[in-house]
C-alpha cells in the first residue's frame, strides 16, 4: 500500500518503470543484508521477543550446540570436544570438561543431559556421569538387552524385542526422568522389520527407550507411531519423532508427518491429543518401496531439505505452554542441508494454538532460565560467530 | 511437413529418455549390489559383532554419517563416515 502510494507520487509511464527497478534494486539489497546478518533476526511484539546473545568461546570450530541446566548455559564444541560454561549475558565461566581429560577418558561429546544431581555426557552409546562440580562419577554403555534368542529375533522379528533396537541418533534428545531413568529415542533397522519395507514397523516398532543410567541397560521400550502413518505405505525418511517431558511426568510426543501432539501419562497411556496444521507445509512426500533407497544418501538429504515435517517440542507445564517447531519444505535450488528448509514455531496455550511464527533455521528451545526460554543456536561460520537465543513470551 | 515434425519430436524425446533410462537402470543395478552386500553382512555376522556392539565400536553407514548400530542392522558397517562414500 505504502509502495503504491509512493509510485503515484513519483509519476507514471516510463518514470514509473524506472522507479520500479530502483525499488526492486533497493529491496534486493535489503533482503541480502538480512540474510547475512542472521543475529539481527528479531521477533519483537507485545507478546513475544527473540534476542540473540553472542558468545566468544575460548575455542570454537563452529560445529557444536548449546544446552542449559536451568541456571546457566553451556556451549559444546564437538570438534574440539570441550564444554564451556556461559552466563545468561554471554560471559565465559571457563571450560568445564574436555575429551581425553582425566582417567575417565571422555571420547567426545554427542549430547549433554542435565540431571538434578549433575550432568550426563553421552558420546555415541556411552554415558559419562558428572556431579554439579564436574567431578567424574562413572560411565556405562547402552545395552539393548536380548529378551529372546538371537536367531529367533533375526528370523521372526517383533516390535517388543528390545535387542533389535538402537539409539536414534538423528535430532537426539535424551532426557532425565523423575524416576531416575534416562529416556532416549530408539529405532530398529532389522533386515525385514524396518521403515523401508515393513508395514509392521509402522504399527509395532517402539520409539522411546528407558535406560538405567548406572548400567546402561535399556530396560523398557515404549510408544508406537500413530494411525496417521496408515495413510502411507513407507515413509522411511519421515518416520522420526520428538518428545518432551512435562512437570508431572507426562510425555508429549510429536511425529514428523502428524499435526497432532500426543500426551501420555507416565505409564504411557494416551491422555489426550491436540494440535494444528502448520502454515504452507509441502507434504507431498514421495513414498518408497524398496530397501535400496536406504543406501543412497541423497534421498535422506532431500527429505530434510525439501519437505515439511514437525520437528522439536518443548513444554512449560507451569505456564500451560507447548512450543513446537516445523519445517515448511525448502527449494531444490537453495541450500545443501536441513537449515535451508524454513523453520516456524507454533505456540499452544492450554492446548489452543496462539501463535505461529517464523524462527531462525536452527531454533530449538532447550530450557528456561527465569522468565526466558533458551534456544540453540546461532552459528555463522563465515563471520565465526555463535550464540544462543533468548525468547520471552507473555 | 507433419512427418518432419513427428521425426523431430521423436528425436527430442529419445534424446531426453535414453540417457535417463540408462542412468536409472545403472543406479538400480548399483543399489541391488549394495543391498546384496549388506544382506550378506547381516547373514554372515562376524563372530565378534556382539562384542563390538557391547564395546560401542560397531558402527553403520546411516544418514550421511557413521553412528553406532545394532548387529542386526541391515546397514553397511563402517569405521568412519568416509567408509560410507
Amino acid at each position: 500500500m505504502i509502495v503504491n502510494d509512493l509510485f503515484k507520487k513519483l509519476g507514471s509511464g516510463r518514470a514509473q518503470f524506472t522507479n520500479t527497478w530502483i525499488f526492486f534494486f533497493l529491496f534486493s539489497f535489503g533482503c541480502k543484508e538480512n540474510k547475512s546478518n542472521e543475529e539481527s533476526f528479531a521477533v519483537d511484539n507485545q507478546q513475544m521477543k527473540i534476542d540473540t546473545v553472542l558468545v566468544k568461546p575460548l575455542n570454537s570450530s563452529q560445529v557444536g550446540f548449546f544446552q542449559t541446566d536451568g541456571s546457566t548455559v553451556f556451549y559444546v564444541d564437538k570438534l574440539f570436544g570441550q564444554l564451556e560454561e556461559f552466563s545468561l549475558d554471554g560471559e565465559s565461566r571457563g571450560i568445564k570438561v574436555r575429551e581425553m581429560d582425566g582417567p575417565e577418558q571422555l571420547q567426545g561429546i554427542s549430547e549433554l543431559i542435565p540431571t538434578p544431581g549433575g550432568f550426563i555426557i553421552r558420546h555415541d552409546w556411552m554415558l559419562y556421569r558428572y556431579s554439579k562440580q564436574w567431578e567424574f562419577l562413572g560411565k556405562s554403555m547402552f545395552e539393548f538387552q536380548h529378551t529372546v534368542d538371537y536367531q529367533e529375533m533375526l528370523e521372526r522379528p517383533k516390535g517388543d524385542y528390545i535387542g533389535m533396537y538402537e539409539l536414534q541418533t538423528y535430532n537426539s534428545n535424551s532426557r532425565y526422568l523423575p524416576s531416575g531413568d534416562l529416556l532416549i529415542k530408539v529405532d530398529v533397522e532389522h533386515p525385514s522389520f524396518n521403515a523401508f519395507i515393513s508395514r509392521d514397523y509402522y504399527k509395532e516398532a517402539r520409539v522411546l527407550g528407558k535406560v538405567d543410567i548406572k548400567t546402561g541397560l535399556v530396560k523398557e521400550i515404549m510408544g508406537t507411531r500413530p494411525a496417521s502413518y496408515e495413510k502411507y505405505r513407507f515413509l522411511p525418511f519421515h518416520s522420526m519423532m520428538d518428545f518432551a517431558v512435562g512437570k508431572e511426568g507426562d510425555f508429549y510426543l510429536t511425529y514428523e508427518i502428524d499435526s497432532l501432539i500426543y500426551v501420555y501419562d507416565p505409564s504411557m497411556r494416551l491422555k489426550q491429543t491436540f494440535g494444528a496444521e502448520g502454515v504452507g507445509m509441502k507434504r507431498n512426500y514421495p513414498e518408497t518401496s524398496s530397501l535400496e533407497v536406504a543406501f543412497e544418501g541423497r534421498y535422506w538429504n532431500e527429505s530434510r531439505r525439501l519437505y515439511a515435517y514437525y520437528k522439536d517440542i518443548y513444554v512449560d507445564t507451569d505456564k500451560s505452554l507447548v512450543f513446537r517447531t516445523y519445517r515448511q519444505g525448502g527449494r531444490a535450488d537453495n541450500g545443501y542441508d536441513e537449515y535451508s528448509n524454513p523453520l516456524r514455531m507454533q505456540i499452544f496455550r492450554n492446548q489452543v494454538l496462539e501463535m505461529d511464527v517464523a524462527v531462525p533455521p536452527r531454533f530449538r528451545i532447550i530450557g528456561k532460565i527465569g522468565t526466558s526460554y533458551i534456544a540453540d543456536g546461532y552459528f555463522n561460520e563465515v563471520e565465526e560467530k555463535q550464540g544462543f537465543y533468548l525468547l520471552t513470551y507473555n | 511437413m507433419k512427418k518432419k515434425v513427428f521425426i523431430l519430436l521423436v528425436g527430442i524425446l529419445g534424446f531426453i529418455a535414453v540417457p535417463t533410462l540408462n542412468s536409472s537402470s545403472q543406479t538400480l543395478k548399483d543399489y541391488a549390489a549394495v543391498a546384496k552386500l549388506s544382506y550378506d553382512i547381516v547373514k554372515d555376522i562376524d563372530a565378534d559383532c556382539k562384542e563390538k556392539q557391547k564395546a560401542g565400536v560397531l558402527k553403520v553407514c546411516k544418514n550421511d554419517g557413521c553412528p553406532p548400530g545394532n548387529c542386526i542392522s541391515f546397514r553397511k558397517r563402517c569405521l568412519t563416515p568416509d567408509d560410507c562414500k
